[in-house]
């Protein structure tokens, strides 16, 4: 890591986690104002995060996509931009940054603990797919984190409506971003597996080989996509329909935390 | 027969059958997810749950006629859906929103306008933001309706043509794949059906001819980090001959076949003098830099050779500073049986005596493992993906939803109940009611 992009990051570290305690103590006080300051934390630690990104890229000459600490740094980064998008257009979203920021510190304490050497970009990764592959990965990632959040948010809305959870977005709202956020999720999801698929026939002359990242990508959109259609088909709305959100991202933790990866080829890309 | 594969809910419960068992399967190990001695140790220690994984980790279950059977379930029905979806939108079927799953959303308002006048313009309001409109009733009452968004239909049954592309792929991969790995040390040339190591189809399927490699490179980045890998296949066949230049993920191509450089490594040459007889000489392609590699030499003599690209000692220790070769040093153990019988460094064009052997080591090259492959299979998949993703983009963007206007007189004026239905979006709906009651009311006031 570079003198600056370490500064800058833990800028935005910091930013995050008082970003989260806003959240956190605008709602359980009920304080009126405080989700509007949180949201302008978040934006400051999302300033300098763009700075720490841009240091990163300078440095090593290429984007911040090899390995888990420059995924951690970019996906973050993409997540909190999905937020603050999601806020522009839907204002009362602004809540979602109480599990949005702890989930970008989670990630980033992840990805700064396994290390941060800079490292020039490897053969492998020498690909146009990637950047589309990556950039879709960390779309859909943050979109179906935002779900999440969402039915975490309709359900403590539902059982408490008079509490402090008044406050949240509305019922209706919350059911329209969560369906409009996993349809996004679903497309960037396939445009993921699409550009994957055609970047490992170039690299490993094979597009599909079972490779556990590969498994657990398939898993995930299956689940996203039974989402889809039990709301589609059977009309699951309400509060099933925050559960399914809230109970789909478990495969997509699976995913990203590689339970079972193993000797994956996606940890060894090109062997010497 | 028709009636199942067509419902949606068998649809749905035949991807919880293929989902389900591929979600278990992943929590298995597999020769993919663990070392070859951590599968072998399974074996021994656990050897019920080492029957299981072996039958049941994804890649095993994936070739079981249970997944097979699943998936092709899952493909007719999804095939009889989309044809059924394709025929009602082709007769021009419109969603019945009354019928079916959807929020609903109302407004009443008075409007000083006459019938007609209210008819007009809502009809005017309508055409102005492009809706697709319908009249019905005269007189007392009148229900005008305005539909959009349904090419959000259309999106679905582009994903789901894609997705039918995908399922071919699999049994098209399957059926006519051809896979291969082919280990070439650098200038040394072999010919293509005895040198590819071949999967399930066997060597047939390649093609006559002769291949090397030539003008291997290897560059690390500060000596550590791999930059730039890369050399020239050269090919001869019976029409000639050709040189097809590769790199990492840049393979190429012959008579249909794809080369891609899968690994790289180096290859010490190891000549082996015996007392008497005829000498071993051998380019020793190592795999294993940092553990070593073993070789079976004969007459119960095996080696173990460590290549050092850029030799250092430190004291007792020995190693490499970098992965370049700037000081090439091998290091050769031999055994008889588990007993070390001698063992030397040499640099290039060295050579000792070790254990009743003139051993020696001339040169070093670069070795390259090339995976060989051809699979009808891609087409399908690109196709799959292409459709899949654009289906699901025009899905996203739209929005289906209706709008009906009730209109009854109402003394000189007229009373109007405007009614939204959406299939999923309740808040936009919401708002949209909203904007055309107000919209309306605006247009009353004189």
């Amino acid at each position: 890591m570079t003198f600056w992009e370490e500064i800058f990051l833990w800028i935005a570290i910091a930013g995050y986690a008082g970003a989260f305690l806003v959240f956190l103590v605008g709602m359980v006080f009920r304080k009126e104002r405080w989700p509007d300051r949180g949201v302008l934390v978040t934006v400051a630690g999302f300033a300098s995060h763009t700075l720490a990104v841009a240091a990163r890229w300078q440095a090593t000459g290429h984007a911040p996509v090899m390995h888990t600490y420059e995924n951690s740094l970019i996906g973050v980064w993409f997540l909190v931009l999905i937020y603050l998008g999601i806020r522009r257009y839907f204002p009362p979203a602004k809540l979602f940054g109480v599990v949005v920021t702890p989930f970008a510190l989670l990630i980033l304490g992840n990805g700064v603990m396994v290390g941060a050497e800079l490292q020039p970009l490897e053969p492998a990764f020498r690909s146009n797919w990637l950047f589309i592959h990556v950039l879709f990965a960390w779309f859909c990632f943050g979109s179906y984190l935002l779900a999440f959040a969402d039915g975490i948010m309709y359900l403590i809305k539902v059982r408490s409506p008079e509490s402090g959870a008044g406050r949240l977005p509305d019922l209706k709202l919350l059911e329209e971003l969560s369906l409009r956020l996993i349809l996004f999720g679903f497309f960037s999801q396939a445009v993921m597996l699409g550009s994957g698929a055609i970047w490992a026939h170039s690299l490993w002359g094979r597009y599909w080989s079972w490779d556990p990242v590969e498994t657990w990508a398939l898993i995930s959109w299956l689940v996203y996509g039974l989402n889809l259609h039990l709301r589609f088909t059977l009309g699951w709305s309400g509060k099933r329909g925050a559960w399914l959100a809230i109970v789909s991202l478990f495969s997509i933790i699976f995913l990203f935390f590689g339970f079972g990866h193993g000797s994956s080829v996606h940890t060894e890309m090109f062997s010497k | 027969m028709w009636n199942t594969l067509t419902s949606r809910k068998f649809a749905l419960w035949a991807l919880l059958a293929l989902l389900l068992p591929l979600i278990l399967s992943a929590l298995l190990p597999s020769e993919l997810t663990v070392s070859a001695q951590q599968w072998a140790a399974l074996e021994l220690e656990r050897p019920a749950y080492f029957a299981l994984a072996s039958r049941l980790a994804t890649p095993y279950l994936v070739k079981t006629p249970f997944f097979a059977a699943v998936s092709l379930i899952l493909f007719l029905s999804t095939c009889a859906c989309t044809v059924q979806r394709v025929l009602a939108g082709v007769r021009g079927k419109n969603s019945d929103f009354s019928r079916e799953q959807s929020f609903s959303f109302a407004r009443d308002l008075s409007l000083p306008l006459a019938m007609a006048g209210s008819r007009d313009r809502i009809a005017a309001l309508l055409a102005g933001s492009r809706w697709r409109q319908e009249c019905q009733g005269s007189g007392e009452k009148l229900v005008m309706t305005g539909e959009k968004g349904r090419s959000g239909f259309w999106g679905s049954i582009v994903f789901h043509v894609g997705l039918l592309g995908c399922f071919l792929a699999g049994p098209a991969t399957y059926l006519t794949a051809v896979h291969g790995e082919l280990v070439l040390t650098e200038g040394v040339p072999l010919s293509l059906r005895e040198g590819v190591a071949a999967g399930r189809a066997g060597t047939a399927e390649f093609p006559e001819a002769t291949v090397s490699v030539h003008d291997l490179r290897g560059v690390y980045f500060k000596g550590r980090f791999k930059s730039d890998f890369g050399g020239v296949l050269k090919v001869q066949d019976a029409k000639g001959g050709g040189d097809l230049p590769f790199e990492v993920n840049r393979p190429v191509e012959y008579q249909g076949l794809q080369f891609s450089l899968h690994q790289f490594g180096y290859a010490p040459r190891l000549v082996l003098q015996p007392a008497a007889g005829a000498p071993l000489d051998l380019y020793l392609n190592l795999r294993h830099p940092k553990e070593g590699d073993q070789f079976v030499l004969g007459e119960g003599v095996r080696a173990l050779v460590l290549f050092f690209p850029d030799f250092i000692r430190e004291g007792g220790k020995i190693g490499s500073r970098s992965e370049e070769p700037v000081n090439p040093v091998t290091m050769v153990r031999l055994y008889r049986g588990e007993q070390e019988i001698g063992k030397g460094l040499f640099k290039p064009g060295e050579s000792a005596q070790l254990g009743g052997f003139r051993v020696s080591v001339p040169e070093y090259r670069r070795w390259v493992n090339l995976v060989v492959t051809r699979d009808a299979g891609v087409p399908f998949a690109l196709f799959g993906f292409v459709v899949c993703v654009a289906g699901l983009l025009v899905r996203f963007l739209s929005n289906e939803r209706l709008v009906e206007f009730e209109l009854q007189r109402q003394g000189e004026g007229s009373l109007l109940r405007v009614r939204g239905y959406s299939r999923y979006y309740p808040a936009f709906l919401e708002k949209e009611v909203d904007a055309l009651a107000e919209q309306l009311s605006k247009d009353g006031v004189p």
